[in-house]
């Protein structure tokens, strides 16, 4: 299992490399240039060159290329903002806690609100109870982050003074409304997908099995149900925190949380290619760390995955145990 | 009896917490809700409107301008004369202190100008910066290359600011720590700056103008990129201040009682043609070399209509070539009030005598993706009744930028032209400026030459006539024509008043205090 998680955290470095050129390569393609962004709109070719030369545009690409992915892997080094001139790995960093936190906070209350849901609507299915809560589930997956937020502010802030309408720093009633915005989307797919998991595993033979020989039915949900309901289960949630760690960058905006990816749209917008390298890279090792959780996951919930990875190892322990026990030497 | 006592203790200390409310103290914080996060604090490095919003509250200029005269009076220059055309004498108030206890002298008045000259060249490029003089430290005299007709409101603003030389040069002169760190004169002083959420203020106690002291003790810029997200706090009284309103809201929020201020800046939009050369000498769209086709292309276009559509009946339509009624060098001229016929006729004997196609009459124009474009659909609809197409290409904003800085593909373009500096005005049309892709070229460019160096040249007595004749000129011939000037909206708590507005009509909110 530890060679396992080691072959994976090692696939992060070409992972990386793949992302930086990836990134690279678009910045380069992309007509507009940064120094357009920064100088006045009739600079001269001359004051154009002078910033060429101070953001290292001047250099051939490959030379830039090397120079960024040998910073990133030697020193952590994402460069210089061209806008703020302040080191990328520190704007990066101070923005990572806000996206960590809305994302990890919002999942979690989505698969503590959202499993439940799912695996009572499919235990009631056809019933009011399930129609109420595929209804909701429907409506809140398809009701876009930005709408919900207008919403709730106009509500919450702007009717009745409850909230407000904004992040700031300090005050935790900030987190409330973006965590509610964030938790409600990824909440509705968790109710969806749980829900048709179980009435898939509710229909196996061996369910039927286990209630023909008077098995207690909470002990069948829990036990052989929801286990083999969660695999689907977890790919969903792996996802879902991958997207709720890159792409909540609605919400973000909206309530002008300071994560990465309202950096990440900024960064856009101003051509600050370092800064966008830089939010785009942490988003995929975040990401890319992410799926290795959720397939570790996988080999906790379910066995057929683990003899997979420790089958060839386990097979040998097995043959030379039988060798030995018939008195051959191994 | 005991409740019903109270009940009514309670409603009366409510009451009390109220009325409080409404009268702000001296001591009192001012939030204010910033279109996004500066990106330095060291005005002369200063790269945006954002960075001006804090900025504006940090430092301070020569002179200031004064929004109801239309004039500059003085700050930290108490006085100033020309000595003659080319060379200014400041003279500097000698009881003004840094936020680190440091003096301004003169030194650093012509110090500071020296290095914004080095950050912002093609603004700076009236200074004749080896020849600035410091006499001693209350007096400095700055050269200048040329006349230059509204250097003193040039100066009250931007980056022209005046900053501590020897403390920057102890720093290594870097810049950015500077961005982060300034050390201004104005009236208030950083105290925080978290990223990405906010920057704090706090009054300079030992500011230098007594007689202006500020009243909120600290101002707090929270940076909320989304305009809608800024109506909502300003709504929801989370802030007192919010910049840069949608136009749509403006009815929403006056029906909440909240004080909203649309204003004409000094920015228009002039409409401009793309007759740039090609690298075989050729002109880029030869129509547009047609005073014919100008001339019909300005007739077809209801200017009154479009900007209020564009604006929402808050608009100014352009009364001018190139200047809006905020320039200190407004010049009223032809409006081409729309008239197809006129239009129609012109078009008729373009074609007849030049044979133009459709292919030659299709253009194409930029447009910033994201942003409203109804502008330009609305031009689209006007020259398609004169038998003009236009391709409308909405691009990112870096990509627009490209287009006209390095690649000049806009066929017609609807223009940002800042005319708080006659430097931008000029060179719009000039097409000796390589850059200027909008420059008129024609049977008459050397007589617009002419207008426009003796333009450059013009002493302050006679700088009016000389850039209304450039206006003139650009109205003659069918040029540019502004469609309408650039709106902003600013909005605020209705218990606060005092917003200023230099000379660039950019606002701040420094010296707000209780309305009376």
């Amino acid at each position: 299992m530890l060679r396992y998680i080691l072959k994976r955290l090692l696939w992060l470095i070409p992972v990386m490399v793949g992302v930086i050129t990836i990134v690279f390569a678009i910045t380069v393609l992309t007509p507009g240039d940064p120094a357009a962004s920064l100088l006045d709109r009739n600079a001269t070719q001359e004051q154009i060159d002078e910033v060429h030369h101070r953001l290292g545009l001047d250099k051939p690409v490959l030379e830039r290329w090397f120079n960024y992915v040998v910073g990133v892997f030697t020193r952590f080094d994402f460069g210089t903002s061209y806008t703020t001139m302040q080191p990328v790995r520190d704007e990066v960093l101070a923005k990572l806690p806000y996206t960590l936190i809305l994302a990890v906070v919002s999942v979690s209350l989505a698969v503590l609100i959202g499993i439940p849901l799912g695996v009572w609507s499919a235990l009631k299915q056809y019933t009011i109870t399930d129609g109420s809560v595929l209804f909701l589930s429907v409506l809140f997956v398809s009701m876009p982050n930005f709408w919900l937020s207008m919403l709730l502010i106009s509500l919450l802030s702007v009717s009745l003074g409850l909230l407000p309408s904004f992040f700031v720093n300090g005050d935790w009633t900030g987190w409330i409304m973006p965590i509610v915005v964030a938790t409600i989307g990824s909440m509705a797919q968790f109710i969806r997908i749980t829900r048709s998991s179980m009435l898939e595993v509710m229909r196996q033979d061996y369910i039927r099995t286990a209630r023909a020989k008077g098995q207690k039915e909470d002990v069948i949900v829990m036990h052989h149900m929801m286990r083999n309901a969660m695999i689907p289960v977890a790919t969903s949630i792996g996802s879902g925190l991958g997207n709720a760690l890159g792409g909540n960058m609605t919400v973000e905006i909206v309530f002008s949380l300071p994560g990465i990816g309202s950096y990440i749209v900024n960064a856009i917008s101003t051509r600050n290619y370092p800064g966008m390298l830089g939010g785009i890279l942490v988003t995929a090792i975040m990401f890319t760390v992410v799926n290795l959780l959720v397939d570790i996951a996988y080999v906790i919930i379910d066995p057929r995955l683990k003899s997979q990875i420790t089958g060839k190892k386990a097979s040998k322990r097995k043959l030379n145990q039988m060798l030995r026990e018939q008195g051959v030497t191994v | 009896m005991k409740k019903l006592l109270s009940l009514i203790l309670s409603l009366c200390m409510l009451l009390t917490c109220v009325s409080a409310l409404a009268e702000p103290s001296a001591d009192a914080v001012l939030r204010v809700a910033v279109d996004g996060e500066p990106a330095s604090l060291f005005a002369a490095y200063q790269q945006s409107k954002v960075d001006n919003r804090v900025n504006s509250s940090l430092w301070n200029y020569l002179v200031e301008w004064d929004d109801e005269a239309k004039v500059s009076k003085p700050s930290i220059a108490t006085e100033w004369e020309w000595i003659d055309d080319l060379h200014i004498r400041f003279t500097i108030r000698d009881d003004v202190y840094f936020t680190n206890g440091e003096k301004l002298v003169a030194e650093d008045v012509a110090k500071s100008l020296d290095y914004s000259c080095d950050n912002h060249q093609r603004y700076t490029a009236m200074f004749d910066r080896e020849n600035f003089v410091v006499e001693d430290d209350t007096h400095v005299v700055l050269a200048l290359n040329r006349p230059y007709g509204n250097l003193l409101d040039i100066l009250g603003c931007d980056y022209y600011t005046i900053f501590d030389w020897s403390a920057f040069e102890a720093d290594g002169m870097d810049t950015a720590k500077w961005m982060r760190d300034p050390i201004g004169s104005g009236p208030y002083k950083l105290v925080e700056w978290v990223s990405g959420d906010h920057i704090t203020l706090e009054r300079n106690e030992n500011y230098w103008d007594k007689d202006n002291m500020p009243y909120f003790k600290q101002i707090i810029y929270y940076f909320i990129a989304d305009q809608a997200a800024r109506t909502n706090a300003l709504e929801a009284g989370t802030v007192d201040v919010a910049y840069t309103i949608a136009v749509n809201q403006i009815e929403e929020l006056k029906t909440a009682g909240l004080t909203v201020n649309p204003y004409n800046q000094n920015v228009t939009q002039p409409l401009t043609f793309n007759m740039s050369l090609l690298e075989d000498g050729s002109v880029r769209n030869p129509a547009l070399q047609d005073e014919n086709v100008r001339k019909a292309i300005f007739y077809a276009i209801d200017k009154a209509a479009l900007a209020e559509a564009y604006h929402m009946g808050y608009g100014l339509d352009g009364q001018s070539s190139l200047t809006g009624p905020n320039s200190a060098y407004y010049f009223a001229c032809e409006t081409f009030s729309q008239d197809l016929s006129v239009a129609q006729a012109a078009m008729d004997e373009a074609i007849a005598e030049n044979g133009w196609t459709p292919e030659d009459l299709t253009f194409t124009m930029y447009g910033v993706a994201g942003s409203d474009l109804s502008q330009y659909e609305l031009l689209q609809y006007y020259l398609s009744q004169i038998g003009i197409t236009i391709n409308i290409e909405a691009v990112d904003l870096a990509v627009m930028l490209f287009e006209h800085l390095f690649v000049g593909d806009s066929s017609i373009g609807i223009g940002e032209n800042d005319t708080w500096d006659v430097t931008r005005m000029l060179e719009l049309v000039d097409s000796r400026v390589p850059t200027s892709f909008e420059a008129y070229r024609g049977p008459y460019e050397d007589e617009l030459h002419t207008l426009i160096d003796a333009a450059w040249a013009a002493d302050d007595a006679t700088r009016y006539d000389a850039y209304a004749a450039v206006q003139q000129f650009c109205a003659d011939h069918y040029v540019t024509t502004v469609l309408d000037n650039c709106l902003f909206v600013d909005a605020w708590n209705s218990a606060y008043t005092g917003m200023l507005y230099d000379a660039h009509c950019w606002p701040n909110v420094w010296a707000m205090h209780p309305a009376e």
